[in-house]
């Protein structure tokens, strides 16, 4: 059993371990990846971050259209979606490397793309490979003819923002978003609050409950299409940071969502296991999916901060020493490195665990790698994808993902990815803390960009969970679970 | 003016809920007073108060005014008679001895001066700037100034930066100034610290009294009271300080330069710790501008620079006192 106390107790990280068991192909997947965000930010990014920033200051309904469509143009969108669906077939690890260099220069950028892989995550977790087919045909397409295709994830409500992330908390909690079983689908009617990227995305994974009173058993995962009768978009909201990602309301008032669109719904034991640990599952597993990514994230964002302040101890004035030779400025810079690197760990940790136990590990084979590598893309979507649209398919899934469970290791990667996502995105803060005390009256000017990724970051401690859910998560996922006499959530 | 009058003057003002703009907020402050020379004669502990419940209501404002009363301060602590019916503006985030960008040459009692001063707080309709010795005229062909710059917080106050090409200013004081003005103005730095964290503090022990989640108001989960309870403490143990050392500084007694330098550098570390707890509080909600701790956020962060960079101020300190 891999618990998370033997990953603690073990003398090896993952990533010696992951060392021996990943393609060797892997690595030069990352490090293009890498390089492809790298780019990215040398000709888009870092000349129009700090003016997107500023346009949606002054105008908060400005959406970044431009933004978007020059990282369709650039195949984002769709190169980490299953080859068999038409996707570059890039590993999740990969996008570890490129969100972190993309967040180096902004984190709201890099979350107009990061989010929509959320959407895509949250579909593949419910094994719906019908609906996860026909977004990812929608997105290559949207590639093809220049017309973005983004997925939002929409789940937080007005009265129920941290309730969403635990279902030990939901049916506690005031959800609001009905789903009535019609005709031929589902009708939906609620609200949605702070859905990244809700004004630019064409697909909207949304979540409603049939049974208001008992949500955590009557979950329905929903695929909407902008533009579907009974959806609108209301307010965007005006925020501290990342800008360049707007935070969307969703109204549905009786918006029918056809039984083709939906993902998961209320039904018999699966395997073994009621609907309610299905969804429960699901939760986890999208959550530890995105926390390394978070983490990440702002791993990239402590590095940005560490540039931008050695920038400024670098630069010379006249009649002063350089700030880069005194001795508590050194200090400093060494810290704000240490952060970094912290980051960095934790985040792979986290991401390497998700990738070598987690419920997509087969990808990461050295077989399935190779073999999807090398099949042309018309073999792997005959082949493939009609493996994983075929019902038995999802079943099969299913039952490994039980095996999991079982094995606890689905405690174990939920664990590190909260652990990354808390620790990540607190050093974070700490190194713009830094180098604004560095910078000093330098760092509080918008041009020299220090500013901007204080506000920017401030947002990692509270998205995929506040900072305190996930130490709770951890305490309960490992620490907490099976020891007599204690709970969580029940105080 | 006695200092209970000031205190019934920021009362008034508080009431005054009909200025929307910050510009017809400081032109109420004006109006009331709050800009008088003769309100550099109060009490640390007076100006402290008032700077503190303007904080409390908006950082801009107390930055304001503090910029204003630390130039009409470095003036009336030279003697130098200079009586201006506008607000003095003041670059208040820069090491007030900070003169190495600034090519000056004495000549016939007048000062001329070429140089680059950056992110000036130009309150009002300043028509002299007090840059580090310097009295600065603001208007006539010599001084250009920029439009405002964007800046993380106190952002409806302007900054703006000045470029001197030979202006005629007047040299009004020695270096000896800036030790008597760094400790004259380290309190009311401190106050403005305090007041935003106050406010912070306050929304956030509101939202968590309201917001429900679990099924149970926010305040009942111990890690939130825990948190609550910590920013509470820290708030308490600052003000205690904060009073304490004005009280001081008022009697005058041994040591007051150094527990104010002290006490304004950790108020202004602490409101950036406080101001981002204040935030996680709320969660998604306080990241928005719907409330109002992002803003109070922005402040803190920004408002840590008051009278220089802290790394150099903790120097300073060092220098002098230990």
């Amino acid at each position: 059993m891999a618990s998370f106390d033997s990953i603690l107790s073990d003398t090896l990280p993952l990533g010696i371990r992951a060392a021996a068991r990943l393609p060797k192909g892997l690595l030069k997947e990352i490090r293009h990846a890498a390089a492809l965000a790298k780019a990215f930010n040398e000709e888009v990014v870092r000349p129009q971050a700090l003016a997107v920033d500023h346009r949606i200051m002054d105008e908060p309904d400005f959406l970044p259209h431009q933004l978007v469509r020059e990282a369709n143009e650039r195949g984002f969108y769709s190169l980490w979606l299953p080859k068999a669906f038409g996707g570059g077939g890039y590993s999740a690890l990969s996008m570890l490397a490129f969100s972190q260099e993309l967040a180096t220069e902004c984190l709201g950028i890099g979350n107009l793309i990061g989010s929509h892989y959320v959407g895509v995550a949250l579909v593949s977790a419910t094994f719906n490979f019908t609906v996860l087919r026909r977004l990812c045909a929608d997105i290559v397409a949207g590639e093809k003819n220049g017309t973005p295709c983004l997925v939002s994830t929409a789940i937080t409500e007005p009265d129920a923002g941290t309730d969403m992330e635990d279902v030990d908390l939901i049916d506690r909690g005031h959800v609001q978003c009905r789903a009535e079983k019609a005709a031929g689908g589902y009708r939906l009617t609620g609200s949605k609050i702070f859905i990244s990227n809700g004004h630019l995305s064409s697909w909207h994974i949304v979540t409603g409950y049939t049974d208001l009173a008992r949500p955590s058993e009557s979950s329905v995962i929903l695929a909407v299409k902008t533009g579907s009768p009974g959806f609108s978009l209301g307010r965007i909201e005006r925020k501290l940071g990342q800008n360049a990602c707007p935070a969307s309301v969703l109204n549905f008032d009786q918006c029918f969502v056809p039984a083709s669109c939906v993902c998961l719904e209320p039904g018999p034991a699966v395997a073994g296991a009621s609907h309610r640990d299905l969804c429960a599952m699901l939760v986890d597993d999208v959550l530890a999916m995105s926390r390394p990514g978070v983490a990440i994230m702002a791993a990239g964002a402590a590095r940005g901060a560490y540039r931008e302040a050695l920038r400024h101890c670098l630069r010379p004035q006249p009649g002063v020493t350089l700030l880069a030779n005194h001795e508590w400025a050194q200090s400093l810079l060494a810290e704000m490195q240490k952060n970094i690197k912290l980051s960095e760990y934790c985040a792979w940790e986290a991401g390497l665990h998700m990738a070598l136990d987690g419920p997509f590990r087969m990808l990461n084979g050295r077989f399935v790698f190779w073999l999807l590598k090398l099949l042309p893309v018309s073999v792997a979507k005959l082949f493939f994808g009609a493996l994983m649209a075929h019902p038995s398919g999802r079943l099969n899934m299913v039952k490994d993902r039980l095996k999991l469970k079982h094995e606890g290791r689905d405690r174990s990667y939920s664990a590190l990815g909260s652990l990354a996502k808390f620790s990540a995105s607190d050093l974070a803060i700490e190194n713009c803390r830094i180098a604004l005390r560095l910078m000093g009256q330098s760092g509080f000017r918008s041009e020299n960009r220090v500013e901007k990724i204080l506000r920017d970051v401030k947002l990692l401690q509270i998205y995929e969970g506040t900072n305190q859910l996930n130490r709770l998560n951890l305490f309960k996922q490992v620490i907490g679970h099976g020891v007599s006499g204690v709970s969580v959530f029940n105080e | 003016m006695e200092s209970g009058l000031l205190i019934q003057l920021i009362e008034k003002f508080s009431k005054r809920r009909g200025e929307r703009s910050f510009g017809e907020k400081l032109k109420a402050l004006q109006e009331l007073g709050f800009f008088q020379a003769a309100l550099c004669e109060q009490g640390i502990s007076a100006l402290c108060l008032v700077l503190q419940e303007l904080a409390a209501f908006d950082a801009a404002l107390a930055v304001a005014l503090f910029s204003h009363w630390a130039a009409a301060q470095a003036l009336r602590l030279a003697r130098f008679d200079f009586n201006s019916e506008s607000p003095l503006a003041f670059p208040a985030f820069r090491n007030i001895s900070e003169t190495q960008d600034l090519q000056t040459n004495d000549r016939d009692g007048r000062c001329i001066i070429t140089g680059k001063v950056e992110s000036v707080l130009l309150t009002g309709q300043a028509t002299h700037a007090v840059i580090a010795n310097f009295l600065v005229p603001l208007t006539g062909g010599t001084v250009t100034l920029s439009a405002p710059v964007r800046t993380l917080g106190i952002r409806s106050c302007p900054h703006v930066d000045i470029s001197m090409s030979q202006t005629s200013g007047v040299r009004f004081a020695s270096d000896e100034l800036f030790d008597q003005l760094h400790d004259r103005m380290a309190l009311p730095a401190a106050a403005i610290a305090l007041g935003i964290s106050r406010s912070s503090l306050d929304e956030a022990v509101l939202y968590a009294k309201t917001r429900k989640q679990g099924g149970k108001e926010i305040i009942k989960w111990s890690e939130v009271w825990m948190l609550l309870s910590q920013m509470t403490m820290q708030f308490r143990t600052g003000a205690a300080a904060l009073s304490r050392v004005c009280a001081q500084a008022d009697a005058g007694e041994a040591g007051w330069e150094r527990d104010a330098a002290a006490t304004a550098v950790c108020l202004q570390e602490l409101a950036c710790a406080l101001t981002s707890d204040g935030i996680q509080i709320l969660g998604g909600a306080g990241y928005t501008t719907e409330f109002g701790q992002e803003k109070r956020f922005r402040d803190a962060f920004h408002t840590q620079h008051l009278l220089g960079l802290l790394p150099s101020r903790k120097r300073r300190f060092a220098a002098r006192f230990i």
